[in-house]
């Protein structure tokens, strides 16, 4: 790569729809574009305008709806019925996804119609079948670049078992430490090393003693892998949200605390309708492996449907709660 | 197919760019739902009671006939001073047929509002008294009275066009092709089909419903504790004040409609507590505000119209006795207001 233009170079570092929340990108992505004559096309334009009516659609429609009930859970769990908590935990795993799939979704399409394209940020992280392909699929700006700076660096998986195990949890203690200077984070990164450290044991066990074919998935077992590594995520979160650990360990024993069961039927509700939302709106692009709902391929009259759907809900489906974009403090 | 009809040839639309077609799809959805929800937006807001006018508008709506002699229009401050028993006792008039329209917070547009929607609320009724005060004409306090929602549903297009500040009358004309103000929460969208599907409304307003403030004994403790609380509440509505034209606009149409009708006119307001005007009197431009709202209403004067504008209780034979807070009245001091109302009618030779 030939060395950058310093105006291209300024470009990059003060790129605005990067600096504030990311997605982290990379000079080797960002300055050829910047060099070369940019086009503007009709495909360009339908799909930075439909990146952003989703960005929004997730960010109003999911991500700030479901926070007061999120708000509430986490402010007294210790007064809260378990399988309340239970749907605040998973609502908790909604909201920040959308808040912030939402976020970068919003910047890739106002990118997208200047000419520049950023890197995805997101691949529907919930209907990872494993943890190994949620991070390849949660943050992948972030994930990619701890990869890049820190794990590979350190050695990676090329020195032995022990020295890969302890990459992997010093990658993952300094992603946690990253979000912000507190225990909790750290904690939140621990949790994935220890997910990331028991898969990785199991896969070589597997492999070893070539138990099942890693490669492939049935529809059961799909299915099972995407609820466990679902819940094992969730859970995870609620170290992500506590402000400190005398909440979070509230939270949690409140949570299995078998003297607490109890429900509220309407909060169940709202949690199903809200998981379906995000099912909706992630499951065809991952059953396709694209980035977007419709492309050029959909039938024109679908893809007018899907806009229009969009637009109106954004139009007339809001909440007074309106909240800051969560990354924005990090 | 004749060249006329050129238009409902398909032929038209297979020559279109795909990008078009997606486009007019687009645009002809959000279209039509805009219209749809415009269209019912009056009938979203009697299944969902956003603002304190919709409940009479609701019984406004469902009540075909009227045949009312004396109208009372206003806020809450005329609810609070009359007593419908001791007027009809006192007038002769059936109880029934003394209608009092109010909603918390009203103002001009509201008392405009409630009067339109019942063409036949004036055909019967020989007198007519329209609450004011002076915070109805300060531009610089929206809302148009009881609130945005009221107006962003009833408000005409021409009403909207005359709306003084640019950006809100901006807001106002997009809403109306494509009501932006028809958001609403999930929550609030999944009672509404509720609503819709069963057929549930909400309560309407009752004439005989008397708010639970109006006996509250904590309102007369709190007054007590702080008399001047509520007064400086009030008060703060005059703040930057700026006479509205387009507010004092609608009295016009207001009693112009009603003169239609050959009625005479009661433009009236009911007395404040004194600290009120303690307050007015030691700052210039709240007495100018107050100043210019009163000469504004002498200004409407005829044989048609007449104005009662009692400033302190002490004009119409009162203390401050008779009130809760800064200006509305309890229980007894209702009773006392209603008879020096009514002797200031009959005196007027406007009741027998």
């Amino acid at each position: 790569m030939s060395p950058a233009n310093i105006v291209s170079f300024a470009l990059f570092v003060s790129y605005f729809l990067e600096i504030s929340a990311g997605p982290i990108g990379r000079a080797q992505k960002f300055l050829p574009q910047i060099d070369r004559k940019r086009l503007f096309t009709k495909e360009q334009m339908f799909a930075g305008f439909q990146l952003i009516l989703i960005g929004f659609f997730k960010k109003n429609i999911i991500a700030d709806a479901v926070a007061p009930y999120v708000d509430q859970l986490y402010s007294s769990p210790q007064n809260c019925m378990n399988i309340d908590l239970l749907c605040g935990m998973y609502l908790y795993t909604l909201q920040i996804y959308a808040d912030f799939s939402g976020y970068t979704d919003i910047v890739r399409g106002i990118s997208k119609l200047l000419g520049i394209e950023i890197m995805e940020n997101f691949k529907q992280p919930y209907l990872s079948r494993n943890i190994n392909e949620f991070w390849r699929r949660w943050h992948i700006s972030l994930s990619s670049w701890l990869r890049d700076y820190l794990y590979i660096p350190l050695g990676g998986s090329k020195k032995g078992t022990g020295r890969t195990y302890r990459n992997l949890i010093i990658t993952m203690l300094l992603c946690g430490l990253w979000h912000g200077a507190s225990w909790v984070f750290v904690a939140w990164g621990g949790i994935h090393a220890i997910y990331l450290s028991i898969y990785r044991y199991i896969k070589e066990i597997f492999k070893k003693k070539e138990l099942i074919d890693q490669t492939k998935y049935s529809f059961t077992k799909s299915i099972l892998s995407i609820l466990l590594t679902f819940h094992i995520i969730s859970f995870a979160w609620i170290f992500f949200r506590a402000p400190d650990f005398t909440m979070a360990f509230t939270y949690v024993y409140s949570l299995v605390n078998m003297s607490n069961i109890g429900y509220t039927t309407s909060l169940i509700l709202v949690t199903i309708f809200y998981m379906a939302l995000v099912l909706t709106i992630d499951y065809p692009s991952y059953k396709a492996d694209r980035e977007l709902l419709v492309t050029s391929e959909t039938p024109w009259f679908w893809r007018g449907v899907v806009y229009a759907l969009l637009i109106l809900s954004i139009s007339f489906i809001g909440t007074s709660y309106v909240k800051p974009f969560i990354y924005f403090k990090f | 197919m004749s060249s006329h009809l050129y238009i409902l040839n398909f032929n038209i639309i297979n020559k279109m760019q795909s990008h078009t077609k997606v486009i007019i799809v687009t645009f002809i959805i959000l279209i039509c739902t805009g219209l749809g929800l415009s269209i019912n937006r009056d009938s979203f807001e009697k299944l969902s009671n956003k603002s304190y006018a919709t409940p009479v508008i609701s019984y406004l709506d469902l009540k075909k006939t009227n045949d009312s002699k004396v109208i009372f229009l206003g806020s809450s401050r005329i609810f609070s001073c009359i007593k419908r028993d001791l007027f009809s006792r006192l007038s002769g008039i059936e109880q029934s047929k003394i209608t009092i329209l109010w909603s918390s917070g009203a103002g001009t547009w509201e008392e405009l509002l409630f009067c339109r929607k019942n063409s036949d609320l004036l055909n019967s009724s020989p007198l007519v008294i329209i609450e004011v005060g002076p915070w109805m004409f300060n531009k610089n306090l929206f809302p148009l009275g009881a609130g945005e929602t009221a107006f962003l549903t009833w408000s005409t297009f021409q009403e909207r066009l005359e709306f003084p500040n640019l950006k809100m009358r901006s807001f106002l004309l997009a809403d109306y092709l494509y009501p932006i103000s028809q958001r609403r929460t999930l929550d609030e969208w999944d009672s509404l089909i509720y609503a819709l599907i069963v057929g549930k409304r909400p309560k309407i307003y009752n004439p005989d419903d008397v708010p639970e403030w109006h006996y509250k004994q904590s309102a007369y403790e709190k007054i007590a504790a702080d008399p001047m609380f509520s007064v400086r509440t009030q008060i703060s509505q005059l703040n930057h004040y700026e006479f509205a034209e387009y507010k004092a606009e609608y009295l016009k149409r207001l009693i112009k409609l009603a003169e239609k009708k050959s009625k005479n006119i009661v433009i009236l307001q009911p007395p404040l507590r004194n600290e009120y005007f303690e307050i007015i009197n030691s700052y210039p431009e709240l007495f100018s505000a107050e100043m210019s709202s009163l000469s504004f209403i002498h200004s409407l004067e005829n044989k048609n119209v007449h104005s009662i504008l009692w400033e302190r209780p002490e004009d119409c034979g009162l203390n401050d006795s008779v009130f809760v807070d800064y200006g509305h009245f309890n229980n007894n001091g209702a009773y006392l207001f209603t008879q020096r109302l009514f002797d200031k009618l009959k005196s007027l030779g406007l009741i027998k």
